[in-house]
Order: C-alpha cells, then sequence, then structure tokens
C-alpha cells in the first residue's frame, strides 16, 4: 500500500462506477468469454478518451468481422508482430502534433492491446523495444494460455501439463511439457514504471490498476488473467469462478511492480490447494497426484520468492 | 428493436456501415437468466460480470437484455443473494420481456 504514493491517480470505488461502455453488446464472443469482460472492465476504467491499437487474436476477430464494429471508441487492428510498434507510432505521432500545436488534448491514453501469443511469442521483441524506448502507452496482455481464436494451440504461456490441440493426451503425450513463460516479471526487467497482473473478478482492483498504468508517465504493462470456457474446457458461468480460484491459490497471485518496488496484495496466509484450481477443468483432467504435487511445490515457491521481493522493496524504502 | 439505438456513439475510424451492425447473439442462448426483482439487492454485480454487458439497470434491480443476451450463465452464479435462474429456453414463453 506504501508505494501508492509514488502514483497519484483517480480511484474508482464501488460507488461510483462509470457508465461508460467501450463496446457495444451483440460481439461474437463464447458465452461466458473472460477475456472481453476483461476487456470491457479495463476500458470501462479508462473512459472515453482512449486509442486501441490491437494486435491480431481473439477479441478482434469477435469483435470485428468486416462490415461490423463492436467498438465505440478510435481502434485500429495490426498484425501480431507490431501491435506495440504501431502503439509506439501512435503515441510519437500524437506527441508531434501536440508540440506543432495541432492538438491541444494531451489527455488521450493510447492502449495496447494483445493475446498471450501475440504478446509472449509473435510480438514479443516489438513489446520489448517499445518498453526500452520508453513510449507513454498501457500495454494490456489478455492472457487466457493458449492460442484461442484459431482453436486452442499451445503458446509459451500455457501452463504445463495442460492440454491443448498441439499437445495432445495419449501414449506419446500427456499435455504441455514445457513450463509457462512468467511475462509480468520479464516486463518488470525492463524497469519500467508500472508492472501489475489483474483478474476480470476482481473488477474494481484490474479498473484501478489500469487507471494508475494511465496515470505514469512512460509505459505500463499489464497482465490479465483471462478465463476461456471453451479451451480451458470447463461450463460458461464458471469463469469468474476460476479466476477467483486461482487467486485464493497462488496460481495467479495478484501483484504490482511500481518502480521497481514489488507490492503483494490479496495474498491469503491460507492459500487453497492447486487441484482446486485444476479440478474444475477439462484441461486437466489427466493429472496425476504427482503431478499435482509438482506443481503444487513449484507454485509455493515461486509465491515465496514473490514475497521475498516484496520483502525488499519494503526494506530498502528507508535508505537514503 | 431499433438497431441504431446501440450505435449512436460510432468511432470516428470506423468506416462500418451501421444497418449492418446489429447480431442477434439472442438466438443462441439455450438458457434464459430469470431475475427475482423482489430478490435483487441492486448490487450491479450481475451488471458488473456480464461478458456480454447486456444487463440493464432498471433503477430497483437489473434485467438481462434478451436481444443479446448469450445464457452464460455468470450472473446467475456470482449473484450474492441467488435472484437469478437460469431457465430452459423451451420452459419460457418466445417474448423477449
Amino acid at each position: 500500500m506504501k508505494a501508492d504514493k509514488h502514483l497519484e491517480f483517480e480511484k474508482i470505488t464501488a460507488k461510483a462506477l462509470p457508465e461508460f461502455e467501450a463496446l457495444s453488446p451483440g460481439h461474437r464472443a463464447c458465452p461466458g468469454c473472460g477475456e472481453m469482460l476483461a476487456l470491457r472492465q479495463a476500458l470501462k476504467g479508462l473512459g472515453p478518451n482512449t486509442i486501441v491499437v490491437n494486435a491480431t487474436g481473439c477479441i478482434e476477430v469477435v469483435s470485428t468481422p468486416f462490415p461490423q464494429t463492436a467498438w465505440n471508441i478510435p481502434w485500429m487492428h495490426v498484425a501480431f508482430e507490431n501491435a506495440s510498434a504501431v502503439g509506439s507510432g501512435v503515441e510519437a505521432a500524437r506527441r508531434a502534433l501536440l508540440r506543432k500545436g495541432r492538438l491541444t488534448d494531451a489527455d488521450t491514453t493510447i492502449v495496447v492491446v494483445g493475446g498471450d501469443g501475440g504478446t509472449s511469442d509473435i510480438g514479443f521483441q516489438s513489446l520489448s523495444g517499445a518498453l526500452e524506448r520508453g513510449h507513454n502507452f498501457i500495454y494490456l496482455c489478455f492472457d487466457n494460455e493458449a492460442y484461442m481464436n484459431t482453436g486452442v494451440q499451445r503458446s509459451s504461456a500455457t501452463p504445463e501439463f495442460a492440454w491443448t490441440t498441439t499437445c495432445p493426451l495419449g501414449s506419446a503425450s500427456s499435455g504441455k511439457t514445457h513450463k509457462k513463460k512468467d511475462l509480468p516479471r520479464i516486463m518488470a526487467a525492463h524497469d519500467i514504471p508500472y508492472v501489475a497482473t489483474a483478474t476480470p473478478a476482481h473488477p474494481l482492483d484490474l479498473m484501478n490498476k489500469v487507471r494508475k498504468g494511465a496515470a505514469v508517465k512512460g509505459p505500463a504493462f499489464i497482465h490479465i488473467f483471462s478465463p476461456c470456457p471453451t479451451g480451458w474446457r470447463m461450463p460458461a458461468e464458471r469463469s469468474i469462478e476460476i479466476a477467483k480460484v486461482a487467486v485464493k491459490s497462488n496460481i495467479y497471485p495478484l501483484y504490482e511492480v511500481i518502480h521497481g518496488e514489488y507490492v503483494v496484495k490479496r495474498n491469503s496466509k491460507n492459500p487453497l490447494p492447486v487441484s482446486e484450481y485444476f479440478k474444475l477443468q477439462g484441461r486437466f483432467k489427466h493429472l496425476t497426484a504427482q503431478d499435482v504435487r509438482t506443481i503444487q511445490d513449484r507454485v509455493d515457491a515461486t509465491m515465496d520468492r514473490l514475497l521475498s521481493y516484496a520483502r525488499l522493496s519494503d526494506d530498502t524504502k528507508g535508505r537514503p | 428493436m431499433a438497431p441504431h439505438t446501440y450505435f449512436q456513439g460510432e468511432g470516428p475510424w470506423s468506416d462500418a456501415d451501421q444497418l449492418m451492425l446489429y447480431l442477434d447473439t439472442g438466438s443462441w442462448r439455450s438458457l434464459r437468466p430469470v431475475v427475482d426483482a423482489e430478490a435483487c439487492i441492486y448490487c450491479g454485480l450481475c451488471a458488473l460480470f456480464c461478458p456480454t454487458q447486456c444487463m440493464i439497470n432498471k433503477g430497483e434491480y437489473f434485467l438481462p437484455n434478451l436481444e443479446f443476451c448469450k445464457g452464460c450463465g455468470v450472473c446467475a452464479k456470482e449473484c450474492p443473494r441467488g435472484a437469478i435462474i437460469m431457465k430452459p429456453e423451451g420452459e419460457c414463453d418466445a417474448s423477449k420481456e
């Protein structure tokens, strides 16, 4: 909480939720889509003065089949590889127009939206470059842990042991054999002002994190856990529940990295066992007790490391 | 319903035809959320968690917009008072009220 003083921003409270909706109903997302829900909440937090640059992915496919569109704000679709580069360009162009006096409104937020494939695999180098150059935009990564719009193929953000169509179950394969890429930590290593993780099951937390990202000068990266009922093989009404369980079981810890300082919130002293998270989803139904123990140990170790970072940030604060 | 009502705020960069913007995702639904207006405490969680943003604020309770509701059941699952039940479409009357 103490690190909040570094960031001045207008907080959204439950009593004063914005009415604004950036997306019209009637888009083609699957029933119970956690990604479109998280996107809607994030843009609700940002308000209408926003420009969206959208990498290819589920969001683009479901919201804008020509000649239809669900977007009520300026929106641009670009390829997987260059969403961050285009976002950089939009930001640089706006800066140039402001300098020349042809634009006066300096408060527009530029948001780059990508899925986990578009962020951790294909768009990774342009994102890394944009963060290094320090462009003033927010990158929202909607992580549904596979390439969902093309039919559930594995990405580098797919967790270990998970079923996908490219790591199927059978005698030669039992789900993904590699670990999930820890994207927020990689982004924090770029030393950018703001990195956070969020879920649509904690909407106020998500909206306020996005607003903090908009308030900082320089790039912000927000990693959003986006339950996908279709790809995770679960009933549609579970998408909020699964996000809550993922946070409670420390599978997906919620934290922020503000100017290099780790702040861990909503950290439960008695986390749920990870098996609670796995048993809700069909993509993990083949897990053995040994697999679950392996993951439990890894999740505990990750959480300990995260808390030690947070303590370290706390300790160094008092130094001259 | 007039298809224009939803799309007054069309983004300036889009040249999509306004008349084509209406997609009847309500026809995907097999379960219909039925709100018990008496039990509703007007907390707004269903509206905040609806992935299709189709819950309409009626002042004292919320009602789903059945033109768009895909019947995912998130609202019924997350309602703290259990005021929403998912009823099979076959048992509902065909009207959209």
